[in-house]
């Protein structure tokens, strides 16, 4: 494309990528705007704690904006910048389907509702920025493909994967059920499906974005690497969400373990499947 | 693109930075503890019933209603749910409340309303169901 219609093109440009970035948010958040649990964090979540998840979530969606982002060469505040629209975009979605959805209602405080799209704005950006990569028409850039993979930039990649689908699952009571449902052995079993399916998810079955180990790469080399770090990140990230939304206030620490057990599974997976995907 | 260029793609086939095997080598002893105390603790679980030790933390009068804060313990080997607590006050009124859940050995916070003054607060756990 030459510099002149790219500059013709930039009103139209703008409207594009909201467009995009109302349908990644709606994709990636629908789940969750639909989600009760969701909704009564608004009000059962301590501010510090809802604060201090924003402050870690911002620092996350610029890395992960400067990691998917299409210009060669990019400067922090060019990411800085895409990752503010993408929040904004994010709660401008969350705002408008809650009030459809009647979950938004008069008569409710401003810290509610506050609560209610701060909560949501987080995993809805993540798929704002997401729609930039992965919803694209074939002609745009496509920086993406030819980025250059770094080991930090992977394991960042992991770390936004779990929380993602981490998101989708930490709020509800079935994550604190399983895991009284659960016996420990039950627990040792998981904690070994979740390392075996990131494994394979990347390395062994072959997807369409997975890495090929070369010859001089043997297995446990990759396995120690990269899988054990992703499934510490997973379970690390699993814990701080349980946190955050209150799952482990007055639990005895076996129980916390065997719920961050629990969430790190689809955490796991989740940081596999970023991997490919991104 | 000779399958050298294409494997060297990923960072995974590359020349190895000794931080990639510390992080790795911090990981394995992080899981490495994680299931040795899933291990331990799973034996040296015994399979006894739950057992509750509720507790009165503090009674307040607010807007003419008494309220009496609750702390149940489950000492017990087994998460309770649906757990029903009953407060007799000495007067004679009686209140109650449920938790949907109290696992082994946590506590949950509640307050029971009364009346009036509830002195001489008894408190006794009801019923429960399994999880």
């Amino acid at each position: 494309m030459t510099v002149r219609a790219r500059e013709t093109g930039a009103h139209r440009g703008i409207l594009r990528d909201a467009g995009r970035a109302v349908g990644g948010a709606l994709i990636f958040s629908l789940p969750m705007l639909m989600t009760m649990e969701m909704w009564q964090l608004a009000y059962t979540i301590e501010g510090w704690r809802l604060a201090l998840l924003l402050a870690v979530a911002v620092p996350l969606l610029v890395g992960l904006s400067h990691v998917i982002g299409f210009e060669e060469r990019r400067t922090l505040r060019e990411s800085a910048m895409d990752a503010s629209f993408a929040f904004g975009i994010a709660a401008f979605t969350s705002l408008v389907v809650l009030t459809i959805l009647g979950v938004l209602a008069p008569g409710m405080s401003g810290d509610e509702i506050a609560g209610k799209i701060a909560i949501q704005s987080v995993p809805a950006a993540i798929g704002a920025l997401l729609a930039r990569s992965q919803l694209k028409s074939s002609d745009d850039d496509d920086a993406l493909g030819d980025r250059k993979e770094t080991y930090a930039g992977e394991l960042f990649l992991m770390a936004v994967g779990a929380l993602f689908l981490g998101f989708n699952l930490a709020p509800t009571e079935e994550m604190i059920l399983i895991s009284y449902q659960m016996s420990k052995w039950h627990a040792i079993v998981l904690v070994a499906i979740s390392i075996a399916a990131m494994h394979g998810f990347v390395f062994a079955v072959e997807f369409k974005g997975g890495s090929e180990l070369s010859e001089d790469t043997p297995w446990w080399s990759a396995l120690f690497r990269f899988t054990l770090p992703g499934y510490a990140i997973a379970a690390l990230i699993a814990l701080f969400m349980l946190w955050v939304f209150g799952r482990t206030d007055g639990l005895a620490p076996e129980m916390v373990v065997m719920a961050m057990v629990v969430l790190a599974f689809p955490a796991a997976i989740g940081a596999a499947a970023a991997r490919l995907i991104l | 693109m000779s399958d050298d260029e294409e494997s060297g793609r990923y960072p995974v086939n590359r020349a190895q930075h000794p931080a990639e095997w510390i992080i790795g080598a911090a990981s394995a002893i992080g899981l490495l503890a994680l299931i040795g105390y899933l291990a331990v603790t799973a034996l040296a679980e015994t399979d006894g019933p739950p057992v509750f030790e509720p507790t009165v933390d503090e009674v307040f009068a607010a807007e003419g209603v008494w309220h009496a804060r609750i702390t149940l313990r489950n000492s017990g080997d087994r998460t309770a749910a649906d757990v029903v607590l009953q407060g007799t006050a000495g007067g004679g009124e009686a209140s109650e409340v449920t938790f949907d859940y109290v696992p082994a050995g946590s506590t949950r916070q509640s307050a029971l309303l009364f009346d009036a003054e509830p002195s001489g607060l008894e408190l006794s756990v009801r019923s429960y169901t399994d999880p």
